[in-house]
Order: structure tokens, then sequence, then C-alpha cells
């Protein structure tokens, strides 16, 4: 007979669907839609039953949804409900096995499984995850894997289960692999032999991941390869992968200490990109792309004569700091760099470079003449810039699109007076930023005949001083009142700073801009907000 | 100048770079059997309407690599406006652009309905949807018990 404890509350309206019913307070409180779920076969005959069914259904008709009668996701394809799924934290997906029938073994199909602990919202021991991933691959459905993705806090005790992983992932034709394994007890993990060779990957992502320097590498489909924080690899190392990539169209290195040539005659290898290494010589003949980020303690020599765009971000890092020796390697170093890559359609120079070139300007040494037609400048805009930018853009003479990226504030080069910095120095203290592009106005006119397209990204920048602002629309002035091809002005302000920005989005800046007199009559300026 | 018929009878004609947007079109051209008119059956006037639209929008986009990174804000924005639709709609573009393979609005539609299932709980799911539990209050269970593993 029927229970006659019915409470109001919605929460007790499930029945069991064998007609039994069973004491209310074990029923589990998130069975709210149970008025949808009609107790397949037995409905009962009970009068109360249907009173109660009648109220549920009552119930939900206030509620905006429930006019609308299809279900028009559950209508998709298999294929495209997977590939919804595939958007989702694994954790997601596995939920929907709840939704209903149709979705109760579509997250078995998901072929791109990432893992890490942050999408674990309870767990985020690493051991946690580490089961988690077992036994995920163990009730998965046989089914084509096409990424592989583990950022794991790895632990010697985890090498077992991480061989096995992969040799479920290489097993159903994986094309991207992305280990991300910091060791954090015990060394880090080993790359097993059997993915020295494999003919399905097409991008593959190492970090923390150790390999037999000697090996030899067949990587027939990787276009793709990115090694991080691997002490062993050595050129010899470098050049046998090279060698195993047929088709290799993109490397990057990070922290890579022992590699310090690159040389190869690769026709695919298009973009390489060099963070925080000491490679010393890169000769490729296709490369196109080429990017130096981070710290580096030597001087390079580069051969790449098919190189369109490169990015200088690095910083050298003076062994004997101060003396002015280290400075001049530093200014021949960016001279050289500027010389080479002096052809390239996109230039694109960080902080620490240009403040080299302000102390090169500050003696009178003018950097190289580049042809590039995209300028970008990654700065800090400070007073240690700001002779580096007008150098650089004075020797910019074919340049189109001119985007300044005002980032953090990083420490400036450190200029110590007794080094023979005491002129510089005074001259940096007293330097005002409106003051100084007017006087640089005339020698920058020639460069900006050709300017069509200006941007600046305000991208957080960490000083909040008028200094900055003035500075800039200073040189703004100059820019607007020589660019005769002009077309437009992109201001971009990150929609989150308010604090630490130059707020260059207010109507005061607005109307300044509109108030200098435009070389180009049609120039816009536009503001965005990303 | 390629012209498409939708399924009520509606037609609208495109520039061929545009046309080739859609792969299935693409793949007609190319295979030499598209007609001065394409038939698109399975596809609604209203929504073709809308497929073209996107198309054209990014279209565009492909041409200058150099405008390309001030239009990307541009494109973003407009595509964030471009799927606030009704359900209705927005399924039925979704099988339009599966039916017409056009990769990158399918891939911005599926993440739209990615974004409505991020997070929330399978009841929430299933209101938002109108999804219906066939599952029976013990088969419910059972699934619980199934899955439990992943979240514990």
């Amino acid at each position: 007979m029927e229970d006659g404890s019915h409470s109001g509350g919605s929460d007790s309206d499930s029945i069991d669907s064998d007609g039994s019913y069973s004491d209310r307070t074990h029923r589990d409180r998130s069975y709210r839609d149970g008025g949808r779920s009609s107790s397949s076969g037995s409905s009962s005959d009970d009068d109360s039953f249907d009173r109660r069914s009648v109220r549920r259904r009552y119930n939900y008709s206030h509620r905006p949804n429930s006019y609308r009668e299809d279900d028009r996701i559950s209508d998709l394809p298999d294929l495209i409900l997977i590939q919804i799924l595939s958007l989702l934290p694994l954790t997601d997906a596995i939920s929907t096995a709840r939704l209903s029938k149709r979705w109760r073994f579509l997250w078995k199909m998901v072929p791109i499984l990432a893992f890490s602990p942050y999408d674990h919202h309870s767990n985020r021991r690493p051991s946690a995850l580490v089961s988690f991933i077992d036994k995920f691959l163990l009730l998965r459905e046989r089914s084509p894997i096409n990424k592989f993705s583990v950022q794991l806090d790895y632990r010697r005790e985890f090498r077992s289960a991480v061989d096995v992983w992969l040799y479920v992932a290489t097993g159903n034709n994986v094309e991207e692999i992305y280990l991300d394994l910091e060791p954090i007890c015990g060394g880090p993990y080993t790359l097993p032999k059997n993915l020295y060779t494999n003919s399905s990957l097409v991008k593959l992502t190492l970090r923390d991941c150790s390999m037999n320097p000697n090996a030899v590498f067949s990587w027939p489909s990787l276009k793709t390869l990115s090694i991080s924080y691997n002490g062993e690899l050595n050129d010899k190392s470098i050049a046998s992968i090279l060698s195993g990539c047929p088709v290799l169209e993109s490397l990057e290195l990070r922290k890579c200490l022992d590699v310090s040539r690159l040389n190869t005659m690769s026709a695919s290898l298009k973009k390489l990109t060099i963070k925080s290494c000491d490679v010393m010589q890169i000769s490729a003949p296709k490369v196109e792309s080429l990017t130096i980020l981070g710290f580096t303690e030597k001087t390079m020599s580069l051969d790449l004569p098919s190189l369109l765009h490169a990015t200088l971000n690095f910083e050298l890092r003076i062994v004997k700091k101060g003396s002015k020796d280290s400075y001049q390697n530093s200014g021949r170093l960016m001279t050289y760099l500027l010389e080479t890559v002096n052809g390239v359609e996109e230039l694109k120079i960080g902080t620490w470079c240009i403040q080299v070139l302000s102390v090169l300007e500050m003696e009178n040494l003018t950097c190289p003449t580049t042809t590039c037609k995209r300028l970008i400048l990654n700065t800090s805009f400070t007073r240690w810039d700001l002779p580096g930018i007008a150098n650089l853009l004075r020797n910019s003479v074919s340049v189109e699109t001119l985007v300044l990226t005002m980032t953090r504030g990083r420490k400036e080069i450190l200029l110590r007076k007794k080094d023979g910095f005491k002129k510089l120095n005074q001259f940096y203290e007293k330097l005002d930023g409106k003051k100084y592009w007017n006087s640089q106005e005339g020698a920058l006119v020639n460069s900006l005949q050709g300017l069509k397209t200006l941007k600046i990204i305000d991208d957080n920048l960490y000083n909040t001083y008028d200094w900055y602002k003035e500075c800039l629309l200073g040189l703004l002035q100059v820019i607007l009142k020589n660019a005769r091809m002009l077309e437009k002005v992109v201001i971009c302000t990150n929609k989150s700073s308010n604090y630490g920005s130059l707020r260059l989005n207010t109507m005061e800046v607005a109307q300044t801009l509109l108030s200098f007199p435009k070389a180009s009559p049609s120039a816009v300026i536009l503001y965005y907000k990303s | 100048m390629i012209t498409l018929r939708s399924s009520d009878g509606e037609t609208f004609d495109l520039d061929e770079v545009v046309a080739v947007e859609l792969q299935t079109i693409k793949n007609m051209m190319e295979d030499g059997c598209a007609e001065s008119v394409i038939p698109v059956p399975n596809v609604e006037g209203k929504i073709l309407a809308k497929v073209i639209e996107y198309c054209k929008k990014h279209v565009k986009s492909t041409a200058k690599a150099e405008e390309h990174a001030l239009s990307d804000a541009d494109l973003k924005a407009w595509d964030s406006d471009f799927i606030k639709l009704d359900q209705a709609t927005l399924f039925d573009l979704i099988m339009a652009a599966n039916y017409l393979d056009i990769k990158s609005l399918l891939d911005l539609l599926c993440q739209t309905v990615a974004n409505m299932i991020k997070g929330k709980s399978p009841e929430e799911i299933r209101q938002i949807f109108n999804i219906k539990n066939d599952f029976t209050p013990e088969e419910e269970q059972e699934i619980r018990r199934e899955n439990q593993w992943a979240f514990q």
C-alpha cells in the first residue's frame, strides 16, 4: 500500500518504478524532475498517485521552458553530440550519461581526452587524477582518440600508469599528445621507447619528459613538436629528431639548455621558437618565422634566408652585471640581429631589446635599417624605452602597420653611474616624454610617410601615472601630424583594466586626439574593449 | 555567381568566393555537377539566409592577412551577436552547417551549445533543452553508481 507519509515538498514526489514505496527519507533529493519520469510500465491506478502527478505537472507549468515540446538537442546526430561533449570538461561529459537513454554512453566516444587537476573540482591530489584517468580509459569505448593531454604533478610511482595511458592512446591512433608532467618526487618521467617511433602523431608537446639523447626518432606524420625543460637533448639529438620528422613544420624548444646549434636542411620546417635556451647558431633554409624569447646567455649567429617574421623578445643575461663590456655585447647582438632580419615582413620586438637600442641611440649608434611592413613593439613605454622606439621607428622606412603593445612594466636595464653611464642616467632622469617626441619629429617624418594603420594595445600596463599618458599622446600627436597615408588608429583597452592602465578610453583622451591636426583627413580613430 | 534554392523555394545568389565556404557546394562545383541553381532540400529559407550571412562575414576575414589582426576582435564580437538565437534556430543551423559542411560555423554553434551545458547538473540541462528523462529512478540510481568513480 502507498506510504501515507506524503509530505508537501517536491523532492519527495518520486515513486519507485515497481510501485513499491520505500522510506522517503532515503530518496535522493535531486530527483527534482521526477514528474517527468513516468514509471515505466507499472502505472498505478491509485487516485492519490494521479492527483500527485497532476500536481507535479502543475508545478512545472509556470516554468518558462515547459511549453516547448521538442527536445531538439537529442535529435542531433551522434557525431555532433560527441563533438559538443568534446568541448566540455570530461566530468561534465560523464554527467550527461544521466540525461536520458540517448545520452547514456555518448561520453565514451569523445575523442579529445584532456586531463588536468583543474577540471576535477573536489579532489586535486595527483593520485586521484591518476586513478581517474586509469578508470576513464578502462571504461571508454574503443574508439579513435584524436588528442590525449595530461597535466599532472608527477611522481615516480605513476610511471607505469602513464606508460599504460600512452599505450592505449597510441593503440587508438592518437594524433596529438600533450604531456606536462612536472616531477614532484623522484625524477622526471622517461618516455617509453615505443613512443620514439609513431606514425599517427601529428602534434607532440612534451614538458619535463626525459628521452634518450642518442635514440633514433621516427615520427613521419609529425608537423608540430614542442619540447620543454629537457636538459638531456643535445645538438645531435635535435639533428636526429629533425631527420626523423620529414614533414615537421613547427619546432619549439624551451629550456633545453644543452642545445646550442640548430642546423637543418629541412624543407618543411617553417616556424622556429626558442625560449630560454642558449642557442648560438641557427641555420635553416626554409624557416619563415623565428621567435626568440626568455633569457639567453650566448650571442647568436643566424642563417635564415627565407625569414618573413621575426620576434625578438628576449633578454641577454648579463654575466658580469654593470660592466660596460656586457652592454656593448648586448648592443652588438641587437645590431647584428636587426641586420640579419632586416628583410622580414613583420618584426616584433620586446622591451629589453628596445632598451638596448635606447642605449645605442644615446651613444649615437643608430640601428640598422629594416624594410619591415609591420612593426610590433612590446614595450613598457618607460623613459628607458623611448630612445629605442625612436631609433627603431626612424630606421623602419617601409612601415605600414605599427602596433604598440603596452605590457606590464619590467625593471629597466640597470645602468650604473659608476660604470660610465652617468650622462645617460642624467638624460633619463630629465626625460620629458612629450618634449622628446617633439624633438624627434623631424627625424621620424620619413618613416611615417607610409604608415596606414596604428594600433595601441593597452594591455594592463602597470603604470598609471599621467607621465605615460602624456608621453603616448605626444607620440600620437607627432604621428597624426605627419602620417599622410594614415587610415586608422585603433585603441584597444583591456576590459578589466580600471586599475593599472593608461585609461585611454576616456572622453578626455578621445577629445584630445580629435583636436590634433591630421595630415591624413580620412584617418579614423576606433576604440575597442577586449 | 552561384544560386542556392532552399527547401521552401527561396533563392539566394552567392559570389563563388562565398560559395566555397560551404564545403558541400564546393565539392559539387569541383565535381562539375553544380548547375545554375543548386537545390538545398534539407534547409529552410530562413536558416539558409543565416548560414549565408555567416559565410559572407567570414570570407572577408580570410582575404587579407594584414587586416586579420584588426578584424579578429570585430569578428568575435559579430559572432557573439550572431549566436544569440532561440533554440529552434540554433539546432536548425547546426543541422544546416553539418549538411553543408561549414566547419567554422559548426564549431561555433557546438561551442555555443557546450557553453549552455557546461557546469550544469543533468536536471538543469534537461530543463534547458526539454530532454525527457526516460530512465526510471532505479536506472538513474544505477547510472550514478556506475559513474561514481568520476566524481570522487
